[in-house]
């Protein structure tokens, strides 16, 4: 139903786009949130935060690997180095501030009155 | 008890600065005596012995004398040799310095002293911000 | 410590490098004055101390600066025919300077670049110990 509107709508327009075109796109979106919907049951958040925190720490392993060839001068690549760097740093940092709200959420329920 | 908050990057990393610091003592020597009669050109080699003991250049090695490279291990007590430059031209009044090539030589070991004192100063500001708690309360 | 050793080290090539030039100019400015004799600085490495007495660490031996010890006065000299000359000797020839003035000229473009090379190591080792500095901030 809702389809269709957007098609008149489209249509109404008459830029030129093709309506079939979109209305395959939407059909495309629509179907994909079924499937992440889908996903979610299977998937928890805990899985979601301990793929963070591995995902923290190997970045981190790689950055340490990249500084001490530096160090040694064994690998010359400097911009490497320091991506790979801001990398682990980006990701303990979004994995702190994750924790963070979980901590502030867990709070917040704690404090609601039963 | 004592925390080692220090870990080997960051170990590996002071060293690096202080072996390049060095390493500019000799430079600099070897530029200002690249006119000095009979004087030999001088280098410090420090790369091996680091990527040694930070088992880089291939599978751990166990250490079976006192005076072998400390493969895995003691970075703090890596000193770096200092020799005399092999394989230079020796001019007419005996000097061996190639002023270029230290010229080059200084080059590199400034970008590397300064890539190893940004990364320690970052790597700081990270364990900074994770012993303030992650920014959090 | 080390870099300031360094720009110590690099501080003495520039002084060095300055008697060479002042040297050489005197030759060229005086290539036909007769009875001048060419001059000609002799360095010498110097071992770099900040005072006598400091306990010999590794890097004092290495860590050598250079130094004019002397400059040598020629003692040849180019026999000119010129009798009319005030300074001519008996035979009727004026000594004058054994001094080439295209090697002179060559030689202070050389001196000229070995000065710059030791202001490039000073701004190195300046730059850093300025960054050292930085680690911390």
């Amino acid at each position: 139903m809702s389809n269709m509107g957007i098609e008149f709508g489209m249509k109404s327009m008459g830029g030129g786009m093709d309506s079939s075109r979109i209305r395959e796109h939407m059909e495309n979106l629509s179907s994909e949130r079924a499937g992440a919907a889908e996903d979610a049951k299977g998937a928890s958040f805990g899985d979601f935060l301990q793929n963070l925190a591995q995902e923290a720490n190997s970045s981190q392993i790689t950055a340490d690997q990249k500084l001490n060839e530096v160090a040694a001068g064994r690998n010359k690549d400097l911009h490497g180095a320091v991506l790979a760097m801001e990398k682990a740093d980006v990701n303990f940092r979004l994995l702190a501030q994750v924790r963070n709200k979980v901590i502030e959420a867990y709070r917040e329920i704690m404090r609601m009155q039963v | 008890m004592t925390i080692k908050v220090f870990d080997r990057t960051l170990e590996a990393l002071s060293k690096s600065l202080d072996m390049r610091s060095e390493r500019q003592v000799i430079i600099s020597s070897n530029i200002a005596n690249s006119d000095t009669p009979g004087y030999q050109a001088q280098e410090l080699d420090f790369e091996g012995a680091l990527a040694n003991a930070l088992t880089l250049d291939g599978s751990p090695v166990a250490r079976t004398h006192d005076k072998h490279f400390a493969a895995g291990g003691e970075i703090d007590d890596i000193q770096g040799e200092i020799f005399n430059q092999v394989n230079n031209v020796v001019r007419e009044d005996g000097n061996t310095v190639d002023r270029d090539a230290e010229m080059a030589s200084l080059a590199e070991n400034q970008l590397l002293y300064t890539a190893a004192a940004d990364m320690l100063k970052k790597k700081l500001a990270m364990l900074r911000y994770a012993i303030a708690d992650g920014g959090g309360n | 410590m080390d870099l300031l050793s360094s720009m110590r080290i690099s501080a003495t090539g520039l002084a060095a490098q300055d008697v060479r030039i002042n040297t050489i100019s005197s030759n060229i400015a005086n290539a036909e004055t007769p009875g001048y004799q060419r001059k000609d600085p002799i360095f010498s490495a110097n071992a770099d101390r900040e005072n006598f007495g400091e306990i010999l660490s590794r890097m004092d031996e290495k860590a050598q600066g250079v130094l004019v010890t002397e400059i040598v006065e020629s003692d040849k000299m180019r026999l000119h025919y010129d009798p009319r000359h005030p300074k001519a000797n008996a035979e009727g020839y004026v000594e004058m300077p054994d001094v080439n003035v295209v090697q002179e000229t060559a030689n202070m473009l050389a001196a000229s670049r070995a000065y710059e090379a030791n202001i490039t190591a000073i701004n190195a080792a300046k730059s850093m110990a300025l960054k050292a500095l930085d680690i911390g901030k």
